[in-house]
């Protein structure tokens, strides 16, 4: 009985210890995340400009937001379509040339740094600049496509392919998930993938039958970061085409950033990014729903 | 018993929330009372402005001046472009971080004074700074009113025609100071009839906002948006700006807008078409030009903006090219306006700065570098064309941020042939009052 009671006590002195480690990241989390998160809820209600005293508006905002605002579906729909070409296309690509860089041959690890550049540089400025002349109507690319005879092409001045051209550069920046599916194809087990080989399976096989099912647990990860990502998107759109041509590249991110710093309006503003929150929250549900079905995990999978 | 703990704490947050809205409020009413700083006290100044290299060198050279005058005195500069200068202003001023000095363009200030007083009525100044060589009604129409000035105004901008002299005289064009519009559309299918590649003329989406409401001037008399919030134009008049917009695009007198989207943003600097003479003519506003010239490697020349004929309104905008403001927390806000003196009256500062911030405004000083020759000729000379037909001025209603991004969206409409002149008029005339609604 006395031992019982000795070790609880340690228990709870070792428990606040731990809290005093983890004391400054719960201070963080409160003044840095959860105030702002629980702030803009507030504000979401109320006409809040940054300046003003603000007043309480009801559910106006969200009223006008679905009702009255012209650019909000668009804005709404375009970035759908941007997560549609940006997600499964970046995925696709980095699982492409991890499995190219998981090869055996001299300076890899040269290649691997090289392939993992543009992640590095892939939101800077400059990078944006570069891609502006890359796909101007006079610009590299249709310089390159004039060599074989192809027409220019409007990669960025049309608004049916504009977005489409933005989704290019973030595919472009693949490199993290592609280090998350190196890491990922180096731990499944070579005997596995012998096996496979030995009973006679081709490549294409051994990939879709072995490698894809043991990689699924960093395909689901990749996803659900490289959506959420994706949804926020920001940089792009503000530094290379403003939202233009008409708007077709007018992704939520940008939406948010001009109704409360171009135009003051910070309560509609909050609104709008419940709204993002609510969104991003479906998603992510709907993929751990579906998980079950298409994921594998050595360990049954049990967190 | 743990989840009531979290949702105390989640109270508490919330609550302070609701006491940090209402403590900005308080803030605000917080007038400057000027105190005299002591001479001999250490005095440490933020003064922000935006522009180019050429500003901000000359800007410097004035505060070093300025410095081993007071010895006292030290400003640190707080110097960037111009693209998110507004935005990280309002983030400083919400956080009542912003600096002493703070350099305020004139189509935010309707904006700001809706938002509260956050800076020290110049009119509570004039024992620090010496106004009189200062057009204080031209500063009035666009910093505020009778009772409340929010700052003073540097230079004088005048809007008009920057042309390539060169590729003027290639395709045969007279520039002159009496086109009209018909003018502009004759000499642009001219242009393009010689040279498939080239065009008149090209503007950046800040100035198709402009154009649209310049037109609504020559042909209305009245402003967009009138001060009460009701809309000073009719249907038919919109739906005449938006046929001229769509008659530019027809007649290529500027190119297809699918071509110039890129550069909507930039001025004819950063416009690679500009620097190959694929085009003849920038509209802009004369405080540009400097950099403008810079990059071009070709002559240039100035020319009057065109008027329609029969204008009621000669719609050609004059405006300040921007305030200097002393912000209402400012500990020194004495020493703040003495500095400004010194920037505007003093004439060794005026020899530095130059017209780095446009023609000044101060008659003396103006006279002074017109003397010692340090205005560009091309700069004066659309000053003062713009002089000869100075436009009704702009308002606050007309310059809020986001009517200007709904008329340049819906010129885009148009321009890319999305919508008809009529359609787009009537959707534009609905989106604009429900947006006046929002703006109020």
């Amino acid at each position: 009985m006395k031992n019982i009671k000795n070790t609880s006590l340690k228990e709870v002195e070792n428990q606040k210890i731990a809290y005093i480690y983890i004391l400054p990241w719960i201070i963080g989390f409160l003044a840095f995340q959860l105030y702002p998160f629980i702030a803009s809820f507030v504000y979401s209600f109320t006409d809040f400009s940054i300046l003003k005293p603000m007043e309480f508006v009801g559910l106006d905002n969200y009223r006008r937001m679905f009702t009255g605002d012209r650019l909000f579906w668009k804005s709404v729909k375009a970035t759908f379509l941007y997560v549609l070409i940006a997600v499964p296309g970046k995925l696709i690509f980095a699982l492409i040339i991890a499995v190219i860089l998981n090869m055996k041959i001299r300076f890899i690890n040269f290649f691997r740094t090289v392939y993992y550049l543009p992640s590095i540089l892939g939101g800077s400025v400059a990078i944006s600049i570069l891609w502006k002349f890359l796909f101007a109507k006079d610009g590299t690319v249709n310089a390159a496509l004039s060599v074989l005879h192809i027409p220019a092409i409007d990669w960025l001045g049309s608004q049916h392919l504009a977005l489409a051209t933005m989704g290019l550069l973030v595919v472009w920046q693949f490199g993290s998930s592609m280090v998350l599916f190196l890491a990922g194809l180096k731990n499944i087990p070579a005997e596995l993938i012998e096996a496979a080989r030995v009973d006679g399976a081709g490549r294409l096989r051994v990939f879709f039958r072995i490698t894809l099912p043991m990689l699924s647990p960093v395909i689901f990860f990749n996803l659900i970061m490289q959506m959420i990502n994706a949804f926020k998107e920001f940089n792009s759109p503000y530094l290379i085409t403003q939202g233009g041509p008409l708007n077709s590249t007018y992704l939520y991110g940008m939406m948010l950033y001009e109704n409360a710093f171009s135009y003051l309006k910070m309560g509609y503003a909050s609104a709008q990014s419940w709204f993002l929150f609510f969104i991003i929250m479906i998603f992510t549900a709907l993929a751990f729903k579906s998980s079950p079905y298409w994921t594998f995990y050595e360990d049954g999978g049990d967190f | 018993m743990k989840k009531s703990f979290i949702f105390l704490i989640i109270i508490l947050i919330a609550a302070a929330g609701f006491a940090f809205a209402g403590g900005s409020s308080d803030a605000n009413a917080a007038s400057g009372a000027i105190t005299t700083t002591d001479p001999n006290e250490k005095v440490t100044l933020r003064f922000s402005w935006w522009g180019s290299t050429t500003r901000h060198q000359a800007t410097l050279e004035a505060i070093e001046l300025y410095e081993s005058r007071h010895p006292n005195v030290t400003i640190e500069g707080e110097y960037g472009a111009f693209d998110d200068f507004y935005q990280k202003l309002l983030t400083q001023l919400a956080g009542g971080t912003a600096p002493d000095i703070i350099t305020v363009d004139y189509k935010w200030v309707a904006d700001l004074m809706n938002q509260g007083t956050h800076f020290i009525n110049m009119y509570d100044l004039t024992d620090y700074i010496d106004m009189t060589n200062i057009d204080l009604d031209f500063a009035k129409i666009y910093g505020g009113n009778d009772e409340y000035l929010i700052g003073l105004p540097v230079g004088v901008n005048g809007m008009g025609y920057l042309y390539n002299a060169e590729f003027m005289e290639k395709y045969g064009i007279e520039p002159s100071d009496d086109w009209t519009w018909q003018d502009v559309i004759e000499n642009g299918k001219k242009v393009n009839s010689a040279d498939s590649s080239k065009y008149l003329m090209y503007m950046n989406s800040q100035h198709w906002g402009f154009l649209v409401k310049t037109l609504l001037k020559q042909l209305t008399g009245s402003t967009l948006i009138l001060d009460d919030y009701t809309i000073g134009v009719s249907r038919d008049d919109i739906v005449k700006v938006f046929s001229f917009v769509k008659e530019l695009v027809d007649t290529k007198t500027v190119p297809p807008f699918n071509e110039g989207v890129l550069y909507e943003n930039v001025y004819a600097d950063q416009n690679p078409n500009w620097l190959n003479q694929n085009f003849g003519i920038f509209p802009t506003s004369s405080s540009l030009i400097p950099g403008i010239d810079n990059a071009s490697d070709f002559e240039l020349g100035s020319m009057r903006f065109p008027i329609m004929e029969n204008a009621v309104d000669p719609g050609i905008l004059v405006t300040p090219s921007m305030f200097l403001t002393v912000y209402n927390r400012s500990e020194h806000a004495d020493v703040a306006a003495d500095f400004i003196n010194f920037m505007l009256n003093d004439p060794e500062a005026i020899a530095i700065l130059k017209d780095t911030r446009g023609i000044p405004c101060n008659s003396a000083a103006n006279q002074q570098l017109v003397e010692s020759g340090d205005i560009p000729q091309i700069v004066s000379d659309m000053v003062s064309q713009s002089l000869t037909a100075v436009g009704l001025a702009e308002n606050g209603p007309s310059l809020n941020t986001e009517v200007v991004a709904l008329i340049e969206d819906y010129v885009h409409e148009v321009g890319f042939y999305e919508l008809t002149p009529e359609e787009a008029a009537d959707e534009f005339l609905a989106e604009l009052e429900s947006l006046i609604e929002t703006i109020k």
